[in-house]
């Protein structure tokens, strides 16, 4: 095991005590409060709980953002085929996932509460998410499809890189 | 427990903007996201296999109504006093017409074309 591994080793059990101890404040800052009442040990329970959820959630918003931005994570595959190029199916349901979710946050901030999903709503995701479903399933039922732009169509997709050449492989046979 | 709602409030507006927000730069900077959009593909007689082509009206019709229904909602949801405005039915109707024909288009050009062809020559008992 080289150097940067023990460091490494050693910054990860850091941080697993940290947040263990983290824990055991969180639990003797409960216990302190709540030594008197059954229900008050509840009720800080409850919040507690809600706090770390609150947190958890938004930590791991938070990284998948970072991941996003940083390019770790290809948000153009969201719409990409899978032999390459764009698929119209997936593209027509993240315009509505969008336009849902912008609804969401506008009304959210206006009204300061979740708004109502109507029957009209549902069936306008429901149209465009099955139509993304019976697209693959035509795609599927053709498990020859190239990428697109094979055929001189100007598709998104490079071509494959030609094999480097190396060591010729060992040929197969009994074990030597 | 006002302050955990409150602050579950701003959590999901903080959140679901920054989605959108990053999802939706991210594909306008990226100058091959959209590529290959309108592009189809369709059965390939002699080949048997299947070739591009670049422009198909199915998906090219598809695209409009589904960029003008967008847009028509969202300045709807804009313009409502509170909650979700209703979708009118027709609205529907034309959405689930535009979406059936270019899926009917789509699969004429991969699967019936391709049994058609099978049927002419015979391969199909």
């Amino acid at each position: 095991m080289s150097n940067n591994d023990n460091h490494n080793g050693r910054a990860r059990l850091g941080g697993i005590g940290l947040w263990f101890l983290g824990a055991l404040v969180v639990l003797g800052v409960l216990i302190y409060f709540t030594r008197d009442s059954a229900d008050a040990a509840e009720r800080y329970l409850k919040i507690a709980a809600g706090y770390t959820a609150l947190l958890l959630v938004f930590l791991y918003g938070v990284i998948v953002l970072y991941e996003m931005v940083t390019g770790s994570v290809d948000v153009a595959e969201l719409i990409g085929e899978s032999g390459g190029g764009a698929s119209m199916s997936r593209f027509q349901l993240l315009i509505f996932t969008f336009v849902i979710a912008l609804g969401i946050i506008f009304l959210l901030a206006k009204d300061g509460k979740f708004p109502d999903l109507n029957a009209n709503i549902l069936a306008l995701v429901g149209i465009s998410a099955s139509t993304y479903a019976v697209s693959k399933g035509i795609q599927a039922s053709n498990p020859r499809m190239p990428p697109k732009g094979h055929n001189g169509g100007g598709g998104a997709n490079p071509p494959a890189p030609a094999p480097q050449p190396g060591p010729p492989a060992a040929p197969a046979g009994p074990n030597r | 427990m006002p302050t955990l709602a409150r602050l579950a409030y701003w959590e999901l507006l903080i959140l679901l903007g920054s989605f959108f927000g990053v999802v939706f730069w991210q594909l306008l900077t990226r100058p091959d996201a959209f590529s290959g959009l309108l592009q189809g593909d369709r059965y390939d007689g002699p080949d048997r296999d299947l070739a591009t082509v670049d422009f198909t009206a199915g998906r090219a019709q598809s695209l409009v109504f589904t960029l003008s229904f967008a847009v028509y909602y969202l300045i709807q949801i804009l313009h409502s006093s509170s909650g979700f405005p209703p979708v009118p039915d027709a609205m529907l109707y034309v959405l689930g017409g535009s979406q059936a024909t270019y899926l009917g288009g789509k699969s004429y050009d991969i699967v019936l074309r391709r049994m058609l062809d099978d049927s002419k020559k015979g391969l199909v008992p």
